[in-house]
């Protein structure tokens, strides 16, 4: 099971500079997320779990935090569900890639999200009624800081653990800022892996921009029985200084110069 | 077998169909999961806990993460069935369920105690406004079965289609028996269940459907001669039926067991007022409910055959302000 290596990581370049064209192309969209999910992302679809072939036999992919749903396009361009050239459309009128996840518009996209604290009750969701089938599909569940301010997402967790579902990992893309400020002044969530262990999860924390320990701590927790959580610390924004732990980028277009300048920065100028 | 809480004589709490119903639907090979946030004995889930534990998920007090939990089943072909009171089922999660409807997300939610039906637990727990919340999502489809068999029939075809997000809108009060067992449901319709006449026409929800009946026969008595029908579904809204059965008519009146504003008598005022017809609306004003029993609730806010009775024949006797129903 355990890769030293990853497929992910020669993708990242393209898969970020998507990411910075959508969003320049929209003027619009969450860059600074984006950035610190698409290294999780990358790993958990290209490495580590079935998101090729017949779709009603690939594992299942929840974004929760699907304000970052720039990086899930640029992901399903690389797995064939998605044309480069559509990733233009993001957030116009008549788009099929609206500005959070929409299942019926999108080919690939399996759930659609967006309120931020539901999506780990939809992964249960699923993961009780694939179990119910014993399909064996494996459900992700990607959560970003944001998610686990609200009180559903712990609902989600206690109801996991109480019922044994251990085909369900859960990735909190933990990259410390929120939209108005830093998570320990905006409400503070940690110490998060004491709290995920005590509600019942195989907890582990990873470097979430080191793919071959990412992937390593995703092998980790889902050795174990219990429901699994990775806390990804990851940067906010990453890859792209003048992005980088700044909070106004959480939510913002990017203009021609910035656009050439971020390019320039992750390899793909 | 009915609890025996649900039976008084001829009246009987359509409650007492959900979990007989829904072991009714698994043992026809159903796939459905129902979700509980510990109020199964209120919501007499009895029946499928006994027959079928396996199949009865047990949530606790998170009715936020049920309705999402019913929404990733669903994605997986499993019919998820979220039963809890309508304040609890409906107005608590109801982003959840918006959010579940905008995936397309086939859920059933059945809401009980509607109205005044929560009766002395009081304000809190009354849920005046389900209709209101439950009308204002697309795509959702709003059921109000109006009795015990009608109930049962409103389940199966909510489970057994697995198109819509259904919510189901079932009464604690007892009620007289309206339909029989054998009757297919088919929403979007309306029936006709009293017709002594044209001077007014009485549209009711299920709740309220044989209070409409009953205030029809008084003032049938009275040689006032009304027709009553009963919205089996508020959306789809059989808005040709509506004003077909208005045709004529002085008055319509709707009578809902929830607040006047955004429930039955909304629904129907945007179908028949375009014609120019009176309509008036008798459910509760805009406040909130308060501890009493349901009978004394039925009491203060007009609720009962009499008063029912009294204010149409009143409006009858006054000169209309708008038109007559065409």
């Amino acid at each position: 099971m355990t890769v030293l290596t990853s497929d992910a990581s020669a993708r990242l370049p393209a898969l970020r500079g998507r990411i910075l064209r959508m969003i320049h192309d929209a003027q619009a969209g969450h860059p600074g997320g984006s950035l610190s999910v698409i290294d999780l992302l990358a790993v958990i679809m290209l490495d580590k779990g079935r998101f090729t072939g017949d779709p009603d036999l690939r594992d299942w992919l929840v974004l929760a935090k699907g304000h970052a749903v720039p990086a899930l396009y640029a992901m399903l361009v690389e797995l064939g569900d998605l044309e480069e050239p559509e990733l233009a459309t993001y957030r116009h009128l008549g788009s099929r890639l609206q500005g959070h996840p929409d299942r019926r518009k999108t080919p690939g996209v399996q759930v659609s999200t967006g309120h931020l604290g539901q999506g780990l009750s939809v992964a249960l969701g699923i993961a009780m009624g694939e179990l119910r089938r014993d399909s064996g599909r494996h459900v992700w569940a990607v959560a970003g800081e944001g998610d686990l301010h609200e009180g559903q997402s712990w609902e989600a967790l206690m109801a996991a653990a109480h019922h044994g579902i251990g085909d369900l990992t859960v990735v909190v893309d933990a990259n410390g800022l929120t939209q108005h400020g830093p998570v320990g002044r905006i409400m503070g969530l940690e110490p998060l892996v004491a709290k995920l262990e005590s509600f019942g999860w195989a907890t582990v924390e990873a470097d979430g921009h080191d793919p071959v320990a990412f992937g390593s701590a995703l092998d980790e927790v889902r050795a174990d029985p219990r429901p699994g959580a990775v806390i990804a610390r990851t940067v906010k924004g990453h890859g792209v200084s003048f992005m980088e732990n700044v909070r106004e980028w959480h939510s913002r277009g990017l203009d021609e110069d910035e656009l050439r300048r971020a390019l320039d920065e992750i390899g793909e100028g | 077998m009915p609890a025996k809480t649900d039976v008084y004589g001829d009246l009987r709490a359509p409650r007492e169909m959900i979990g007989s119903t829904l072991v009714g639907l698994i043992d026809a090979g159903e796939d459905v999961v129902v979700l509980d946030g510990d109020l199964g004995l209120s919501t007499r889930l009895g029946p499928v806990e006994d027959a079928h534990p396996e199949r009865l998920v047990q949530l606790g007090v998170a009715e936020q993460n049920a309705m999402g939990v019913a929404t990733g089943l669903s994605y997986t072909g499993v019919r998820p069935v979220f039963v809890s009171m309508a304040m609890f089922a409906l107005a608590l999660p109801w982003t959840q369920l918006r959010q579940a409807a905008y995936a397309g997300a086939p859920v059933v939610v059945i809401g009980t105690h509607p109205g005044v039906d929560m009766g002395p637990d009081g304000g809190t727990h009354q849920c005046l406004e389900d209709l209101a919340l439950a009308r204002a999502v697309p795509e959702l489809v709003v059921l109000t079965p109006a009795d015990s068999a009608q109930t049962a029939s409103a389940i199966a075809w909510a489970v057994r289609q697995s198109e819509h997000p259904v919510y189901i809108r079932v009464g604690r009060h007892p009620v007289a028996q309206l339909y029989t067992a054998d009757e297919e449901f088919v929403p979007g319709g309306h029936a006709v269940i009293a017709d002594h006449g044209g001077r007014a026409l009485i549209v009711t929800e299920g709740s309220t459907a044989s209070l409409g009946r009953d205030a029809a026969d008084i003032l049938d008595e009275r040689g006032i001669g009304t027709r009553v029908v009963h919205l089996p579904s508020l959306k789809p809204l059989d808005a040709e039926g509506i004003r077909a059965a208005a045709s004529g008519c002085d008055l319509v009146v709707t009578v809902e067991n929830h607040s006047v504003i955004g429930g039955l008598g909304d629904a129907v005022s945007g179908v028949v007022g375009p014609q120019g017809a009176r309509v008036e609306r008798i459910g509760t004003p805009d406040v909130f409910g308060m501890s009493a029993t349901g009978d004394e609730m039925r009491e203060s806010f007009g609720l009962t055959p009499d008063a029912v009775a009294a204010r149409i024949d009143a409006w009858l006797s006054t000169p209309s302000l708008g038109g007559t129903a065409r």
